[in-house]
């Protein structure tokens, strides 16, 4: 994590969001009340005080990140290039899968959405067929049955 | 009343919740990567249907238990099973390659125990006192204790002072999400009737620490179907345990350090910010510069082992003083009980103890048997320990990510929840790639509201005058703190600076 090769420079991509957060925030905080006439402070007060205190952060993590350029997702030594890429590709695919469980326990079933997520991911992380199918319809039943019959937790996503 | 709430965890089923907490935290425990706050996290919504006795009776045990099991982990295979077990590698993996296995883990077992008793005992001695003394807190004296409490968190990420500032107050531009705690005027929420109530913050504490972690030990895995014992050294490391019991040489020794260990975690975890990993570093030092044995501390030290295991369990009663009576976390896992607490409709604070006493009382109480439960399940449960390394960390991820999508839909039956949890989880990932600390976001999205709605009720009270802050006493004196507190940092970099060239100079 601390390896000085550039690869991203974390930091100052991180404190860029934050100066562009920052500023929209500011922008729309500036459109609420900013006090009454007695000196109370209105719903926008606090919020702008933040943004601009955070825009000043960002700014600093930039500078900081430049100056220091660590390289922070750069690719820790004991990993090897392979096992790398892999994690690449194993981290997306979570992500992908995570967003794909939502669209399918919208659209079907609990039981079925929850299902694919935990077989395809015990999958993607390398466990045996057989196993990652006992184990993914071991979870989505078992949890389905605890919450809708134990705890009477409707699994409905509309 | 406090004697009615034992009486009552043995003849309801307290008891059972209790236990059931105290096996589920020795499993994370002992697990490296599944951490107590993380663990508290994610069995957080589960208890969301049990009534707030219950529920705590689950929470704290977890909270207790996984605490101490982090030692188990960090004895047997070199591996801190909880950030706050660090300082136990420091000795108890030493003690262990003597052969003393029985040995290290019985010592873990028994000095967290009377760490977590005597926290125990000022959580019962102190809280109520210190309770009666924030009764007197108005809204300037809240929102200088909302500011302290942030920035004692703040203060805690080392050099990344900056990093742990911009997470601060990306916690506090979040929190400002939902209505204005004074009129009620939707802010932030872009038409969106979810974001009326503001971003949850127990879904944004299990996305991160649940989630997040998941994708940060993805991508830190360097071989494939690992389990937790890892190599085969680690796995085989319970064959032969040795003698169980310290003899009377080693309690000796260990004895004035023990003490003075007892009182300075308990002192340590009244800080907010302030957590067990931190206690135990600092007992150990303390213990290493009064013993007369300085040189086996690193080595295998029995006091070292002794004071490590007693500080991060012993920081949990100041920790829990400093959350019940003034609503303020003393660590991250307070965080989140006071989030469980809110979830239960009850408020932290001076008010808790006047409008719910019996239930603050079976706390203290749950607190007791919590920790008796431990030290039974401690000492027989020795070499199961080796059978919850070899799980394989797959099962564990996937399940993790299972059970943070349960958590976060059942608190409101919402799939919004569940995407925030999500998108929760991704920022967490980056913030931990980045080193980024994420105490402070979760503390500000929690102490964010409390801050806010404070402040702008002092400047109401004063008709805008902001002498208000800096005229109370107690006011100022939390805000010089909280000052010091920022500035400390930086400032003892600078001398260490100056002073470094003349020393190389000498």
């Amino acid at each position: 994590m601390t390896e000085r090769k550039f690869s991203l420079n974390a930091l100052s991509v991180i404190g860029f969001l934050g100066v562009l957060l920052g500023i929209w925030w500011a922008s729309m905080a500036s459109k609420l009340p900013g006090g009454s006439a007695d000196g109370t402070p209105g719903a926008g007060s606090f919020p702008m005080a933040i943004s601009i205190v955070l825009i000043i952060l960002g700014a600093i993590l930039i500078y900081n990140g430049l100056r220091e350029n660590v390289a922070y997702f750069a690719r820790k030594k004991e990993i090897s290039d392979a096992m790398a890429k892999e994690n690449l590709i194993a981290i997306l695919l979570t992500v992908a899968g995570c967003a794909l469980f939502v669209v399918l326990w919208y659209y079907t079933h609990y039981l079925i959405a929850n299902f694919l997520l935990m077989f395809g991911l015990a999958l993607l992380y390398k466990v045996k067929l057989p196993k990652a199918l006992i184990f993914g319809i071991a979870f989505s039943v078992g949890s389905y049955y605890f919450f809708s019959k134990v705890l009477q937790v409707l699994l409905l996503a509309r | 009343m406090l004697l009615g709430a034992f009486v009552e965890i043995f003849t309801t089923n307290l008891f059972l919740y209790s236990l059931l907490g105290v096996v589920a935290g020795m499993v994370i425990g002992v697990l490296p990567g599944l951490s107590a706050t993380m663990g508290v996290a994610i069995l957080t919504p589960l208890t969301f249907w049990l009534e707030p006795a219950q529920g705590l009776a689950v929470l704290l045990g977890i909270y207790n238990s996984a605490i101490w099991a982090g030692g188990v982990s960090a004895i047997l295979i070199n591996t801190p099973g909880t950030p706050a077990s660090i300082a136990q590698t420091f000795d108890g993996y030493h003690i262990v390659k003597e052969g003393k296995i029985g040995l290290a883990l019985s010592m873990n077992t028994i000095y967290s125990v009377v760490g977590g008793l005597f926290g125990s005992f000022v959580l019962t001695v102190a809280a109520f006192p210190v309770a009666r003394f924030a009764l007197r807190f108005g809204p300037p004296e809240m929102f200088a204790l909302a500011l302290f409490g942030l920035t004692m968190m703040i203060s805690v990420s080392g050099k990344k002072l900056i990093n742990g500032l911009f997470a601060g107050f990306l916690g506090l531009l979040i929190s400002t999400i939902g209505l204005d705690p004074m009129h009620g005027m939707p802010r932030f929420t872009f038409s969106n009737v979810n974001l009326l109530s503001g971003i949850p913050f127990v879904v944004a504490l299990v996305g991160m620490f649940g989630v997040g972690e998941v994708l940060f030990q993805l991508s830190e895995r360097v071989a494939r179907n690992k389990s937790f014992a890892g190599d085969e050294e680690g796995a085989a490391v319970l064959t032969e345990m040795g003698r169980m019991w310290p003899n009377r040489k080693e309690l000796r020794e260990s004895s004035f350090a023990v003490l003075l260990s007892s009182i300075v975690s308990a002192v340590i975890g009244a800080i907010p910010g302030a957590g067990g990993d931190i206690a135990s570093i600092v007992c150990w030092q303390q213990a290493k510069q009064i013993s007369k044995k300085p040189e086996e501390f690193g080595k295998g030290s029995y006091t070292g082992l002794a004071v490590t295991s007693l500080a991060n369990n012993g920081v949990i009663g100041g920790a829990m003083t400093t959350m019940m009576t003034l609503g303020i976390p003393g660590d991250g896992v307070t965080a989140i009980l006071i989030g469980s607490l809110m979830m239960y409709g009850m408020q932290p604070g001076p008010r808790l103890f006047i409008e719910q006493a019996p239930f603050v009382y079976s706390i203290m109480a749950l607190m007791f048997v919590g920790y008796l439960m431990i030290l039974a399940l401690g000492l027989v449960t020795a070499r199961a320990s080796s059978v919850i390394l070899r799980i394989k960390q797959e099962y564990i991820w996937v399940a993790v990510i299972g059970f943070c999508i349960l958590g976060s839909f059942a608190i409101n039956n919402s799939i919004f929840d569940v995407i925030v949890m999500f998108i929760a989880g991704i920022v967490g990932f980056v913030f931990k790639k980045a080193d980024i600390p994420l105490g402070p976001f979760i503390l500000a999205l929690l102490l964010g509201p409390i801050a806010e709605s404070n402040y702008r009720r002092s400047l109401a009270l004063s008709q805008g005058d902001a002498s208000i802050f800096f005229t109370r006493p107690i006011t100022v004196v939390l805000l010089v703190i909280s000052l010091v507190s920022l500035l400390w940092g930086p400032i003892r970099e600078v001398i260490q600076k100056r002073r470094g060239p003349k020393e190389v100079g000498a």
